[in-house]
């Protein structure tokens, strides 16, 4: 039987485009997840001890901690829009030259439609089901308990992530279906680019950033393959305020929460040389400054008090 | 909205105005034809002269800066970018230069592609698949995609896939351009065989076999009308 069956053979057969996106969405959607269950988990722990720690110190790390959420909630979206943004105006040009070759406007929007649904769910609900993965595995590694994480996080990541990358993902759609074949198929509006009004001879700065951002938006594979590397950022600086949130409650559940003196001093101590560095501006001072700053932060470990 | 028993191209005033910048290039200006049914024009004129912006304008995927269009008396003009979709649709079969193939599909599901848009049975796009392919020589291929095909037998599934809705109006452009004496002759066969199931064709080419095809030669030169013979 032959049918072109549009939008799921295109999938498929653009394994690597399609593969990308998902992997991008999944692993946005899969952090943000896990940090969010796992910085839930933490404060529930700070909170459980804050009877040995000072009510400002408490605040100070919750906040922390939120902040650290919000911020990696919110890169997360901005790379899930970014990266369906791209996807799916990546596509304009398609669309073009199906609605050229006379398919009827809305059908063709359909297709990208679906295809648009189709990755921003399997993406979405991928990186929910890693990231509950996630959370599970490392509190098994971490706690020798494993007590249920808040499930409502899940549905909450999952709806801002697809509503996220459905609102994104159509913008690109509307305005192809909007163009004429010829222009949504013409280099010159390729990717959302228009001609300058005024020709007018670039400087330099101006040239470079020119030639840069073209360069980004017209090479897909080399896109998508920065998209990843972002992602791969995004994911390790994930695990390594992680790790650090994870040291420092390990460190408090090991020592019953060891704060030393001078760790209370050191923001004091900071603000007096940069005063005396100021006014004075020796090389002496800077070294004096240098010295000083690491007396406060190398006995750390081995002169703490316990409070 | 359109009766495909009466397709006759009448063109009024006709302009085509594109902005580049601060500059304004007009490609096509005050051109006026009349296309009767059923016969076969070629659009000759050097490059650059409005040949394929002149079939852009008729096939309605393009719109101009001023003047009409009226294709079985409906006025193109005054149609929103629905109304014309479902004319390409339903009328217009269209044969680009750059054969236009979706990349990821195969030959079969290219031509079968258009059926699917008017929502044709299985057997009857499996039948006319069939039919097609056999039309343009490219039985063995048909589960092969463009990339793995030559420039001619893309050529020739873009004109399977330009008939598969069996359109009373077809326009080629430049469609023996890329291709050697072998592939041109084939193209040249189907358009012969379409001449004689009373289509309506305009084919912009500089191919003299297909002008020998022709009834009327519109000759386009600096985005005028120059001369016709017919």
């Amino acid at each position: 039987m032959v049918r072109a069956n549009f939008a799921a053979n295109d999938l498929l057969r653009r394994r690597l485009q399609t593969s990308l996106t998902i992997a991008t969405l999944m692993l946005s959607v899969a952090s943000t997840l896990f940090l969010l269950l796992f910085s839930n988990r933490l404060g529930v722990g700070i909170a459980s001890t804050s009877g040995t720690f000072t009510l400002g110190l408490t605040a100070l790390l919750g906040q922390f901690i939120l902040f650290v959420g919000v911020l990696i909630f919110v890169v997360g979206a901005v790379l899930t829009s970014f990266v369906v943004f791209l996807m799916m105006t990546q596509r304009t040009r398609d669309f073009g030259l199906i609605k050229a070759a006379g398919c009827p406007n809305s059908l063709v929007a359909g297709y990208f439609m679906t295809e648009l649904l189709t990755v921003a769910f399997v993406g979405c609900a991928l990186g929910i089901i890693l990231g509950f993965l996630g959370d599970l595995a490392v509190t098994k590694i971490v706690f020798s308990t494993y007590q249920m994480p808040t499930l409502w996080f899940g549905p909450l990541v999952f709806a801002t992530f697809f509503v996220l990358a459905i609102f994104f993902g159509l913008q690109p759609l509307l305005k192809a279906s909007k163009m004429s074949p010829i222009q949504a198929s013409s280099p010159v509006d390729y990717y959302g680019l228009t001609m300058e009004n005024t020709q007018r001879v670039l400087s330099k700065s101006r040239l470079t950033w020119s030639v840069a951002s073209r360069s980004l938006i017209r090479r897909q594979s080399a896109t998508f393959r920065i998209v990843i590397l972002l992602s791969i950022v995004f994911i390790l600086l994930t695990i390594s305020v992680a790790g650090v949130l994870l040291l420092r409650t390990q460190q408090n559940h090991g020592l019953k929460i060891r704060l030393t003196v001078k760790q209370l001093w050191l923001p004091t101590v900071a603000w007096k040389i940069s005063i005396d560095y100021y006014y004075q501006n020796l090389l002496v001072i800077k070294i004096r400054a240098i010295l000083t700053i690491l007396t406060q932060i190398l006995p750390f470990q081995e002169q703490s008090l316990v409070s | 909205m359109f009766q495909e028993s009466t397709i006759t191209i009448a063109i009024q005033a006709l302009e085509k105005t594109y902005k580049i910048g601060n500059d304004k290039i007009t490609v096509l200006r005050d051109i006026n034809l009349q296309i009767p049914q059923a016969s076969f024009v070629v659009l000759r004129g050097p490059s650059g002269s409005g040949k394929t912006t002149l079939l852009n304008l008729i096939s309605g995927i393009d719109k101009p800066s001023k003047g009409k269009i009226f294709v079985a008396g409906v006025d193109l003009t005054e149609q929103d970018e629905d109304s014309l979709s479902d004319f390409r649709c339903l009328h217009v079969g269209f044969v680009f230069q750059a054969y236009n193939l979706v990349s990821t599909l195969t030959v079969a599901e290219n031509i079968a592609f258009p059926m699917e848009w008017i929502r044709k049975s299985s057997n009857e796009i499996e039948n006319k698949v069939k039919e097609l392919l056999r039309m343009v020589g490219l039985e063995n291929r048909a589960n092969h995609f463009p990339a793995q095909l030559s420039g001619g037998e893309q050529q020739r599934v873009a004109f399977a896939r330009a008939l598969s809705n069996d359109p009373e109006l077809i326009l080629a452009d430049e469609p023996t351009g890329n291709l050697d004496v072998k592939n041109a002759e084939k193209i040249i066969q189907v358009l012969q065989f379409l001449k004689t199931r009373g289509k309506t064709i305009i084919v912009s080419t500089h191919d003299m076999q297909i002008q020998q095809l022709a009834d009327q030669i519109l000759c386009l030169d600096e985005g005028k009308l120059a001369n016709s013979d017919g």
